[in-house]
């Protein structure tokens, strides 16, 4: 059966939404998320970002990266943490501009959803917020990150 | 900008009158010798709200000379049962629900000595200017009457679009209705730009992050069971807000984007209230900004969990 529109937005309204639920909507639901995302309202927009990307579906990329894109740091926080739970490849792109984002908060959250195989681009913004980040917890945690990832990924292949 | 309440105004059952209990022995009815607060419930007033309430009249005075409450523009007409008129030495700024509000209605004002005076009982009342009180041109006042408290404190990081003086006086209106009254602590900005956007996981009861950790640990001025807010640009994942906090550091994180609800929502969540599938209540599980028929309710026994809280105190 079609997901509808009506059905998404409420999974959405919910002061704490349920996204391990909301995630069963599954693809069907990415045509209305992105729709949520374009819209006017920061709340929904970014609750429908991260569900787009917790749906796990590749296609859910170019919405969180619509989202990566906002002038609100809300639906670029919520684009990074949806980021977490998309393949490697859609997260690395989804990523890309959100390691430098203006707010450490966005920043920070981006640094958590980099993949244990990151590329060489995301892999060398991990490496300069490791040693540039002016904010410590933000710094630690890129240190962490990087750790985690250069022993054998592609940003130390050839 | 913020607001503060006063408890301990009593109902005085010689003149009808409001006054404050605490100053009983300086009090001075019409009727001879010091107010009496026989029968009279506790009641709540807001004072130094900067912007008034919605809702609200402002101006009303304490006078340090009888203890009651009176309209302080009028001072001039004011009649003071102790003589001349009523003295706003010392007084807070006062401002009362006017029409609209949580609390027990038919309070009145007296055209005549420009006190407050229950209205039910004009028979029975007593004027300083003789006779009864009057009840001629006066709007129709509600005075919130409570048995417990709740302390709440404002940590902002980020300030949430609706502005936290309304959020406040959205849980006052609603909390008031089962008697619960909510105190404003204080206010404190926190510079904490790595948890501005901060991870909650899924918020569950009982379960908090290591930044939830870190943010809770932020208790300036709060005592043991003080609730305390943090203002958030955001949460990961995204929630409006949410109100798992560490073990004996009551609390809950609201994001900048929430509703005009939310705030009172997940406090009710600190004092122990369930999401409930009815959409006119506060603790409705379908999302705050689907209520209807605002303000939303808080039910009977909702108010008798909120009171056994150890979060609230008796008052």
């Amino acid at each position: 059966m079609a997901v509808t529109s009506e059905q998404v937005r409420a999974v959405l309204d919910l002061d704490e939404p349920d996204y391990d639920a909301a995630a069963q909507l599954g693809p069907d639901a990415l045509p209305h998320l992105q729709r949520f995302v374009e819209g006017g309202d920061p709340n929904l927009a970014s609750k429908a970002a991260y569900l787009a990307g917790r749906i796990g579906d590749p296609q859910a990329a170019p919405i969180l990266e619509l989202a990566a894109g906002s002038d609100d740091p809300v639906l670029r926080s919520a684009a990074a943490g949806g980021a977490r739970h998309l393949p490697d490849e859609q997260a690395n792109t989804v990523l890309l501009t959100l390691l430098d984002d203006d707010d450490p908060g966005v920043r920070k959250t981006a640094l958590k959803a980099v993949p244990a195989n990151p590329s060489q681009d995301i892999a060398a913004k991990v490496e300069v917020l490791r040693e540039h980040e002016s904010e410590p917890a933000v710094r630690e945690l890129a240190a962490e990150v990087f750790d985690r990832t250069s022993g054998g990924g592609a940003a130390s292949s050839p | 900008m913020s607001w503060g309440t006063q408890r301990n105004w009593r109902w005085c059952s010689r003149c009808q009158g409001l006054w404050f209990g605490p100053s009983q022995a300086q009090s001075t009815c019409p009727e001879g010798g010091n107010h009496s607060q026989t029968g009279s419930g506790n009641y709540s007033l807001v004072h130094q709200a900067s912007p008034t309430p919605p809702n609200h009249q402002a101006n009303w005075r304490w006078c340090s000379k009888c203890q009651g409450l009176w309209f302080g523009p009028n001072q001039a007409q004011s009649t003071c049962p102790e003589g001349g008129n009523h003295s706003q030495t010392g007084s807070g700024n006062y401002a009362l629900a006017n029409q609209i509000g949580a609390g027990q209605v038919n309070w009145r004002w007296c055209s005549r000595c420009q006190g407050l005076w229950f209205g039910p009982n004009q028979a029975q009342s007593t004027c300083p200017e003789g006779g009864q009180h009057s009840s001629a041109g006066s709007g129709n006042y509600r005075l919130p009457f409570v048995t417990s408290r709740v302390r709440v404190h404002a940590k902002i990081l980020t300030s949430p679009t609706v502005s936290v003086e309304t959020l406040f006086h959205n849980m006052r209106e609603v909390y008031a209705t089962v008697n619960v009254d909510v105190e404003w602590a204080t206010r404190e900005t926190l510079n904490l730009p790595a948890l501005n956007i901060v991870d909650v996981d899924g918020c569950f009861r009982g379960q908090t992050t290591s930044e939830q950790n870190q943010l809770f640990s932020n208790r300036n001025f709060a005592d043991a069971n003080d609730v305390v807010i943090y203002f958030v640009q955001a949460t990961d994942p995204p929630f409006n807000g949410c109100a798992a906090h560490p073990a004996g550091r009551p609390g809950a994180v609201v994001v900048r984007t929430a509703t005009q609800w939310t705030f009172a929502h997940e406090i009710g969540h600190v004092l122990d209230l369930n999401h409930v599938n009815d959409n006119n209540r506060l603790m409705t599980g379908n999302g705050t900004a689907n209520i209807t028929n605002p303000p939303p309710d808080l039910v009977a026994p909702e108010g008798t969990t909120m009171h056994a809280s150890p979060i609230t105190d008796n008052v």
